[in-house]
């Protein structure tokens, strides 16, 4: 059972995003992903 | 974007370093942010831990959420390998039942600095009682004596050396500590 925690991630330009600001005004679609591993 | 189209963002997480995630973006020209989570904590407080890992250590599964203003989550997809990806008829409903919801707070919990969150259905985090863990460093103390005789490479014999020593001295401060715990 997955819980909304919120997270605060730099993104590709380095650039802070945290969760919890974009649901303020929009739903976000969170996908995760193995990366280049 | 058929996401952006209903409403909602979109927004990628994996342990790449920004570096590699602006590569990716600008490879694959994604109209979408990519974030960095090199220590896997965010990842594991949401449960899309890979257990395997990756050859670099650890890595998120592939899972979609639909998360709505109202910190709800209508949708919720975790694949079981790589190759594995959501029917997106379900997905597209999912965003249309969660769009007009009103924001209610969200805690903050997980950041980029936090250390990974202890797990207790992971057998790798569940404690060792203090009177376990002499023994236990023990235990692998001798185990590591034992194998540093068997080895005929020198390099080899250095590193398990080094481990040896480091296991003597987590002994002796786990020895230490449980006397100013239970003096005598």
């Amino acid at each position: 059972m997955t819980v909304v925690v919120d997270f605060t991630l730099p993104d590709e330009r380095g650039a802070s995003y945290r969760l919890a600001d974009h649901l303020r005004t929009e739903t976000v679609v969170v996908l995760f992903y193995r990366g280049d591993w | 974007m058929e996401f952006t189209r209903r409403g909602a963002a979109v927004v990628g997480v994996s342990v790449d370093s920004p570096a590699e995630n602006a590569a990716m973006v600008e490879k694959l020209r994604l109209p979408f942010p990519l974030l960095s989570d090199p220590t896997a904590a965010t990842i594991a407080a949401w449960n899309v831990y890979d257990p395997v890992g990756g050859t670099h250590g650890p890595i998120a599964q592939t899972a979609i959420f639909v998360v709505g203003r109202d910190v709800r989550i209508p949708y919720a997809y975790v694949g079981h390998d790589y190759a594995d990806r959501p029917p997106l008829a379900a997905l597209y409903s999912a965003i249309d039942t969660v769009v007009g919801a009103s924001p209610r707070p969200l805690e903050a919990r997980a950041t980029e600095t936090g250390p990974r969150p202890l797990d207790a259905g992971n057998p790798a985090d569940r404690p060792i009682p203090l009177q376990d863990l002499v023994p236990y460093l023990r235990g692998g103390y001798f185990t590591t004596n034992a194998v540093v005789t068997r080895l005929a490479d020198p390099a080899a014999k250095d590193e398990l050396e080094r481990t040896k020593a480091m296991l003597q001295e987590f002994m002796q401060a786990a020895v230490a500590t449980r006397r100013m715990i239970q003096p005598g």
